[in-house]
């Protein structure tokens, strides 16, 4: 309280309320309020990678599905590219892929 | 200390930061609530929301006022959500410059014998309350109340000189009563 001139009923009046102000301290205290974020910490992880695992279980089965189209895809570029015989991809190999570039997508939307 | 626990999501670092204010938070929330265990839990969940929004703070400002401005927020919500706080309020409110507010306030100025805090804030509304103690017990500034309870600094200025005011009627009339 610095914005004015001091009178004597501020000098008393800052007397009074720092007297009679309770200074509360313990370590419980802030014990209680680290558990308490620890705990909210763990829970959000938790809850995230959760959220990432489902995500991912519910993205396979799509993925899953595209892959006989995608090795088809992949098998006529490669007539075009003979450097590599891609018919030989396997589907779980592209499911794999897929998830892969996905998940780091779906984790930083979940983030935020 | 701030930045390290900004910076690292760090709750040891947080945990110092609770030792260095829990008192200035808890001593508000207490005077304000006159309910230790309630202010407490307020207290917490004051702590508890600066961890989670810990990136909103700038560094330009005082994490001080930060701080407090969380804890004042999170007594008008409690007073907000409890009807039975805010009938209690209202009769507290009510209270403030009635008669039985004055009786038994001592002399100040001058005087050895000055009167306590509680009797003070009776007579106060609670924005007085919130206002004077940020004021005069914490040592904030206007402009530091002002940002610390979201009125405008000319309203922090009136409740300053409104509750000042009222504290010199109440114990004028208490001299009064005396003599």
């Amino acid at each position: 309280m610095h914005d004015h001139s001091q009178d004597s009923m501020d000098l008393d009046l800052r007397s009074i309320f720092r007297q009679g102000i309770e200074q509360p301290y313990d370590d419980a205290f802030r014990m209680a309020v680290c558990r308490k974020i620890k705990r909210r910490s763990r829970i959000r992880r938790a809850v995230l990678a959760a959220a990432i695992a489902t995500g991912s279980l519910i993205a396979l089965w799509p993925a899953y599905q595209l892959t006989p189209a995608i090795s088809e895809s992949l098998a006529h570029l490669s007539s075009v590219w003979n450097g590599v015989d891609w018919s030989l991809l396997q589907p779980s190999v592209s499911v794999v892929t897929i998830v892969a570039l996905v998940t780091p997508l779906l984790t930083v939307a979940l983030e935020e | 200390m701030v930045a390290k626990a900004t910076a690292f999501r760090d709750a040891d670092s947080f945990g110092i930061l609770v030792d260095r204010y829990q008192s200035r938070v808890r001593g508000y929330l207490r005077q304000l609530t006159r309910e230790p265990a309630a202010a407490d839990d307020m207290a917490q969940e004051t702590f508890i929301k600066a961890w989670k929004k810990l990136e909103t703070f700038s560094a330009k400002g005082s994490f001080s006022s930060w701080l407090m401005a969380i804890a004042h927020n999170q007594f008008l919500q409690a007073l907000r959500k409890s009807k039975r706080q805010r009938r209690l309020i209202e009769s507290l409110d009510a209270e403030a410059g009635s008669p039985e507010a004055l009786s038994g306030m001592p002399s100040p100025a001058g005087s050895s014998e000055l009167p306590d805090l509680p009797k003070l804030l009776a007579i106060l509304s609670k924005p007085e309350q919130a206002v004077m103690l940020l004021g005069y017990g914490f040592g904030y500034s206007h402009g530091e109340i002002a940002e610390i309870t979201g009125l405008a600094l000319g309203t922090v200025k009136s409740h300053i000189h409104r509750g000042k005011a009222r504290i010199r009627e109440t114990l004028r009339l208490g001299e009064l009563e005396d003599a």
